[in-house]
């Protein structure tokens, strides 16, 4: 497996490039964050300050590398991402909040969380961006996952009914349910704001 | 009544979806105009999410510098992982390490910048004064200031550019 050439990785399922990686090729691993750097990346950014993406990225993958000879193939590799990169996130987030309470008793993402991303004369924007942030971070998890699912990794319903083995119609309604969070949750924001 | 309550909102389950999915085509035209007030308020919701999503991935993708240092740490990592430690006669770059050290003063607590920022202030200043020793002063006539306190300008603006630096990382961080 690690005479292949890296070419040849790019034509390989997942389960095959984690066979590979498992078995010691770098190659194979490399061409798994290619595929999925994007991806880890869009989730990351819509939950985390934008000054911290690159960070966090870089620790999902460090935590793959580290995590990845204990993966069974029990799911889809993509599922099994996505739990590290959830549990990145909710690590930034615990770290940070332990720092922040000193400054902040509301802090959880008290801060501007994209410097860069929008200048000043865009304020309102920003404060939407901090927003919804907070709001997504502070939702059940199933809720916030069906909203990344569909938002920001682009799965159609259908496709997420899959992954989570339930109908098509459950996967609206909890989409519905999570929405209906997500705007409270984004209301009472504003009012202790 | 329940069958009624069940239907309505397998409805708006349905309306809500249709329009996530209209907003994620890229419709423009696309907008939050339910009569149901809740509905309403739902795409609104989504419409906002909608926005702040494509616009956060348009306007900061990651460079291809960040990547690049990104594999080189994870190359790093793999090869700790593979065998246990570092490879031996293997060093980090510079970058790594500058990198590790933006880490970890990034993700200390507010004091410990602070002192941290201090001890380095104070080793620049000592460095200064060191370097610029009053008795190495060479004269240079006509010179305003005096070349016995080239070692205290020195020093002076070393101590000014670590303040303005120290005051940049502060305001930018909030």
């Amino acid at each position: 497996m690690n005479t292949l050439k890296a070419p040849l990785f790019d034509e390989l399922s997942d389960d095959e490039l984690v066979r590979a990686a498992q078995d010691g090729s770098l190659d194979a691993f490399n061409m798994l964050f290619e595929r999925y750097l994007p991806v880890v990346t869009r989730r990351v950014r819509c939950v985390a300050p934008a000054e911290e993406v690159q960070d966090i990225t870089q620790e999902v993958f460090i935590a793959v590398i580290r995590s990845l000879k204990n993966f069974r193939f029990e799911a889809r590799f993509s599922t099994w991402l996505r739990t590290l990169v959830n549990r990145q996130v909710a690590d930034y987030y615990r770290n940070r909040a332990r720092k922040v309470q000193a400054y902040s008793i509301d802090g959880l993402v008290d801060d501007p969380g994209g410097d860069g991303l929008f200048g000043e004369d865009n304020s309102d924007r920003r404060d939407e961006v901090i927003a919804i942030r907070q709001a997504l971070m502070k939702i059940p998890e199933n809720y916030r996952e069906i909203i990344v699912l569909r938002f920001v990794e682009g799965l159609q319903f259908d496709e997420i009914a899959v992954l989570h083995g339930q109908s098509l119609d459950a996967a609206k309604s909890l989409f519905r349910r999570a929405m209906k969070a997500l705007t409270q949750q984004i209301i009472s924001g504003e009012g202790h704001g | 009544m329940g069958d009624n309550d069940a239907l309505h909102n397998q409805y708006l389950d349905d309306q809500l979806a249709e329009f996530a999915d209209q907003l994620l085509k890229g419709d423009k035209a696309v907008t939050p105009s339910s009569d149901d007030a809740e509905l309403r308020a739902l795409q609104e919701t989504a419409k906002m999410l909608q926005q702040v999503v494509s616009e956060s991935e348009a306007e900061a993708p990651l460079d291809p510098q960040s990547v690049q240092r990104i594999r080189q740490r994870l190359a790093a990592e793999w090869r700790a992982a593979r065998f246990g430690q570092q490879v031996a006669g293997e060093k980090t770059t510079f970058f790594q390490k500058l990198d590790d050290l933006r880490r970890f003063f990034s993700r200390s607590p507010r004091p410990v910048r602070f002192a941290l920022s201090f001890v380095i202030l104070a080793a620049l200043i000592a460095l200064a004064i060191f370097f610029f020793p009053e008795n190495n002063a060479v004269h240079l006539p006509g010179t305003a200031l005096g070349t016995k306190n080239w070692g205290m300008a020195a020093a002076g603006g070393v101590l000014f550019l670590a303040v303005i630096g120290l005051i940049w990382s502060l305001l930018r961080k909030r």
